[in-house]
């Protein structure tokens, strides 16, 4: 393996992770404005911010940068509890592992490793399981009664494991797309 | 404006680290369930920071949203009740939950300066792993939004609609137009700002001294237990 990284790598990283930031927020705000799509954010965040993954794992292909991107990430969604920093840590911890099976250059892998990074993006949800009472409580507080029963009658407790690999596929389809990408437009402008 | 500023221009100086504890406090009490006093108090408190960090435009524009959100919704919240009055109330209580953080965010963001943001971090022992991208991260953020709005800009230009219908309708068309440009550009931005690094030295393994003096003072100390109370308060129920 290569060295740890040096500082110019570290700021690839942060700025990788502002540009996820902005996309992960303007996501869940698009999708929340009904439960249906509200429970389809993590497959469709993981379709939409893949292109910028694949990009920054081309970038800097070595160990720790996608820790690095699962702990920003977590960070900003763990805002009610600390269950999806964890859950945000582990998923990097697996991308990290596929990723490095195919020492960060190949695409399989790296598109794989993707699938379970966008699992993170469940990550709001994870208090549907812990702390079910709460999380419906404050929603009412937003949404309302009608948008809360209509979120609830949808999305019992096991839907979390649906809904992880829902962030899976999306991942997949996402990793797909940014490699096309990464062929298509970013290697051929010489940035990576 | 000077060329390059150190020290952000606050009438107090607030260290950068109070200003993230008070951010992550905020946060977990504006998305828990909370009375609608602890609402106000916290906006306050952004408001204040705001106004500190002399961000008087800012400040207007968002406590005074937030002032009259509140208005409408204890006004009129509980009598309207067709759906698009409802799908109305709903949005401004979405907004009006964003608010507090957008400020505080706004204070974390546009009155710290990066020099000020290492520094304190330094002083609090953190490894440089993850005080590099953090320190990037919040100042990359507003790069995003500006070269997301020049791609916008360009689009129409070249009769490229850019709206909810696009996103609708040719999605995947509409993420490549926009994601593309995007990535190429902040890709320039970031070798810039690597080679800035560079230059100030911060790739060096040796302690790094600071021109910028960040301390924990009165006004922190009071900040942070202020809210602390709040947060107390709340969680054993005697704020209503």
């Amino acid at each position: 393996m290569k060295k740890k990284l040096s500082t110019k790598e570290l700021i690839l990283a942060g700025a990788f992770a502002a540009i996820f930031v902005v996309g992960l927020i303007a996501m869940a705000v698009i999708t929340g404005f009904t439960p249906v799509t509200f429970l389809m954010v993590a497959f469709l965040t993981g379709i939409v911010l893949g292109p910028i993954y694949m990009l920054y794992i081309n970038k800097v292909p070595k160990r720790g940068t996608i820790l690095i991107l699962a702990a920003l990430c977590g960070l900003v969604m763990s805002s009610t509890s600390f269950y999806p920093l964890l859950f945000s840590l582990l998923c990097g911890l697996a991308a990290e592992v596929t990723s490095g099976l195919g020492n960060f250059e190949s695409p399989k892998h790296n598109v794989l490793g993707y699938g379970f990074f966008s699992s993170m993006f469940v990550g709001p949800f994870l208090s549907i399981l812990f702390a079910k009472e709460a999380f419906f409580k404050s929603m009412t507080q937003y949404y309302g009664e009608a948008y809360v029963a209509n979120f609830a009658s949808l999305a019992p407790e096991g839907i979390i494991l649906g809904l992880i690999i829902s962030g899976f596929i999306g991942g997949i389809i996402g990793g797909v797309l940014g490699n096309k990408a990464l062929k298509h437009h970013f290697k051929r402008a010489g940035i990576v | 404006m000077p060329a390059i500023t150190l020290q952000s221009n606050s009438v107090v100086k607030i260290d950068p680290r109070t200003k993230l504890v008070l951010f992550l406090l905020i946060n977990i009490m504006m998305m828990g369930n909370k009375p609608v006093i602890v609402e106000v108090l916290l906006a306050g408190i952004s408001c204040l920071l705001l106004l500190n960090g002399r961000l008087i435009k800012e400040t207007l524009l968002y406590g005074g949203l937030f002032f009259l959100l509140l208005a409408i919704d204890s006004g009129y919240g509980l009598q309207v009740s067709t759906p698009i009055g409802q799908g109305l109330i709903i949005a401004s209580r979405m907004i009006r939950l964003f608010l507090p953080m957008v400020m505080c965010f706004t204070v974390l963001m546009k009155n710290t300066t990066v020099s000020e943001f290492i520094a304190a971090f330094q002083k609090a022992h953190l490894p440089m792993g993850f005080i590099i991208p953090f320190a990037v991260m919040v100042r990359f953020v507003p790069t995003v939004k500006e070269e997301y709005q020049a791609i916008v800009q360009a689009m129409s230009y070249r009769g490229i609609p850019m709206g909810v219908k696009a996103v609708l309708f040719k999605p995947f068309m509409t993420l490549e137009y926009v994601m593309v440009p995007l990535l190429i550009s902040s890709a320039g931005v970031m070798d810039e700002l690597a080679a800035a690094a560079m230059t100030r030295g911060l790739d060096r393994d040796s302690i790094r001294s600071n021109l910028v003096d960040v301390k924990l003072r009165l006004p922190d100390y009071t900040l942070m237990a202020g809210v602390i109370i709040i947060f107390i308060l709340m969680k054993k129920g005697w704020l209503g």
